[in-house]
């Protein structure tokens, strides 16, 4: 984008938190299968790392970086399939907030199982007209129809690729060792699960794939 | 009372939209984001599959609906057409295609005596469509008094009149007055969108479901009426005269009430039905309706619709974003 049509010219920029650390007790979830102990790795990763690396729209950075989105603005709560993200766009009239929004809630709508009731609102006072923002991002008749539209597809995948790939601690390589999955497909597409969008979706239907439980009309069209 | 499951119907490939019972109550019409129709009905003592329409449309089908003789079925779909269905043969073949909205269609309804054919959409406007022979539908009025995105459009059960439920919080009528299409009332008491609109078998009672997580009932007040309703000219005008506040946990997608019964039914984005009853000695002009049963995961995902089965007592058709299509058996 040609710098003189930009929004926000200097936007502040904020530092990266470090990644989240795992320790064994991410696994030591008591008798659960392998299978569950995937999901909670997929879990962890979901909320420290993939919204945060949501890119923006006009900038090369990351929501985090500008501090649109922030770990204390999430709540998640598992067992009532519950989540609901705050952002804050960078300034209180910044026509690229929808994009935004909509960026968040389709990362999560197409990350976490479709059990959960996702919810993505502006934080109160940053911006001039949440209210009506919210509300179109609170209609899912509007957001499926939305995602429906080619061009608005394209933008907001581009704003969720991630180019690194993302490695798996040491210990738990040594778990999956022992358990014989380390060479297993699921764990390899963990593994550079952040390298494309598309590898997110095998590697979900893998994980998932007794499940299927996904909000269909969200996936890709590849 | 209780809601019990009587068949689970899949086959649907993504989300469900809308669910429609023929007038006599023997075939079930679903359709939804996988583009297709697809036609249920019972086999002895099941429920099957007894035809999928499909190519039709090019984007997600949000709404069907049957004439009220029940040979014709109307789809509507995001492609911004509606598609018009014959049974005749005895098979469905599509024998209109309506085209005019600017983008997506989101309802579609037949007025009672089978004359008009009202479709709504995200262009703000409300179609009229006048029914002709050999399957000629001409356009007989666009109404553009919405400001924002129309959600629903339903006929009044035994008259020629329409409502219409937006975006904009706000439901509106509309009746035929010496040929033009014209604004009867609007009805502002909700505070977000307005998803469903439904009346009673005799229409002077309507109910209203919204985002903002209430239903609503509203009744009709005739030109001098008793209770000081003020109303404009010959119509009759209509009165928010309940609030059914703190049942729904989040936004409610579709209401329904059942012709046979009397009770209405909800479908929620908290994955709950509810089914409500009046209270047998409530004032007719500040009636209490009773919460009489409710299940909260008949879907695993939002609930987006609900139908009564006009013919059969209780029994209840349900769609969701979890693609299947569920029947329900709500009895004493």
């Amino acid at each position: 984008m040609d710098r003189n049509e930009l929004e926000n010219i200097n936007p502040d920029i904020f530092s990266r938190l470090p990644d989240r650390e795992f320790t064994e007790r991410d696994f030591e979830v008591e008798n659960l299968p392998i299978d569950q102990r995937e999901v909670c790795i997929f879990f962890s990763l979901t909320f420290s790392n993939h919204i945060r690396d949501i890119k923006d729209p006009e900038h090369p950075m990351t929501l985090e970086e500008l501090k649109v989105v922030e770990l204390s603005a999430i709540e998640v709560n598992d067992e009532a399939n519950f989540c609901h993200v705050q952002f804050t766009p960078t300034i209180p009239n910044c026509s690229m907030a929808t994009l935004i929004g909509l960026a968040i809630k389709v990362q999560l709508l197409r990350l976490l199982p479709a059990r959960f009731k996702i919810d993505v609102t502006i934080t109160p006072g940053t911006h001039n007209t949440a209210d009506a923002i919210n509300k179109q991002l609170a209609d899912k008749e509007r957001v499926t129809a939305a995602l429906e539209n080619t061009y608005l597809h394209t933008v907001i995948n581009e704003c969720l690729l991630f180019p690194e790939p993302q490695f798996v601690p040491r210990f738990i390589g040594r778990a999956l060792e022992e358990t014989k999955k380390a060479d297993h497909q699921k764990v390899r597409y963990i593994q550079y699960s952040r390298q494309h969008i598309e590898s997110y979706r095998r590697w979900r239907d893998i994980i998932y794939g007794s499940e299927k439980k996904w909000k269909s009309s969200l996936v890709f069209n590849v | 009372m209780s809601i019990v499951q009587i068949a689970e119907l899949s086959g649907h490939k993504d989300r469900i939209w809308s669910v429609s019972w023929n007038p006599s109550g023997t075939l079930l019409a679903s359709c939804g984001a996988d583009k297709t129709i697809r036609i249920w009905g019972k086999s002895g003592n099941s429920w099957e599959s007894l035809a999928i329409l499909t190519d039709a449309h090019l984007r997600a089908i949000r709404s069907v609906a049957w004439s009220p003789n029940g040979s014709l079925l109307a789809s509507a779909s995001f492609d911004g057409t509606t598609c018009i269905w014959d049974r005749r043969g005895g098979e469905f073949e599509c024998v209109a295609n309506l085209e005019g909205h600017d983008n997506e269609v989101k309802s579609v309804g037949w007025s009672a005596s089978g004359r008009f054919l009202a479709t709504c959409s995200r262009d703000k406007t409300v179609w009229i469509w006048e029914v002709e022979e050999d399957n000629e539908y001409d356009c007989a009025s666009v109404l553009a008094c919405h400001s924002q995105d129309v959600k629903r459009v339903r006929w009044h059960p035994l008259e020629d009149i329409l409502a219409s439920a937006s975006y904009d919080d706000t439901i509106r009528f509309y009746k035929e007055d010496v040929d033009e299409w014209a604004m009867l009332q609007t009805l502002t008491s909700h505070t977000s969108t307005v998803w469903a609109i439904d009346f009673n078998n005799v229409g002077d009672m309507m109910a209203s479901c919204s985002d903002d997580k209430t239903v609503k009932i509203w009744r009709q007040y005739l030109p001098g009426n008793s209770e000081g309703v003020p109303t404009t000219g010959e119509d009759p005008a209509w009165k928010c005269v309940c609030t059914l506040s703190g049942y729904h946990e989040r936004a409610i997608y579709d209401v329904s009430w059942c012709p046979a019964t009397d009770l209405i039914a909800t479908a929620c984005g908290d994955n709950g039905i509810r089914v409500f009853k009046e209270a047998p000695d409530s004032d007719p002009h500040s009636p209490t309706f009773n919460l009489v049963a409710a299940d909260r995961d008949t879907h695993d995902q939002d609930v987006n619709c609900v139908h009564w089965n006009a013919k059969t007592s209780g029994l209840l058709a349900s769609g969701g974003d979890d693609g299947i299509v569920r029947l329900w058996e709500v009895k004493e």
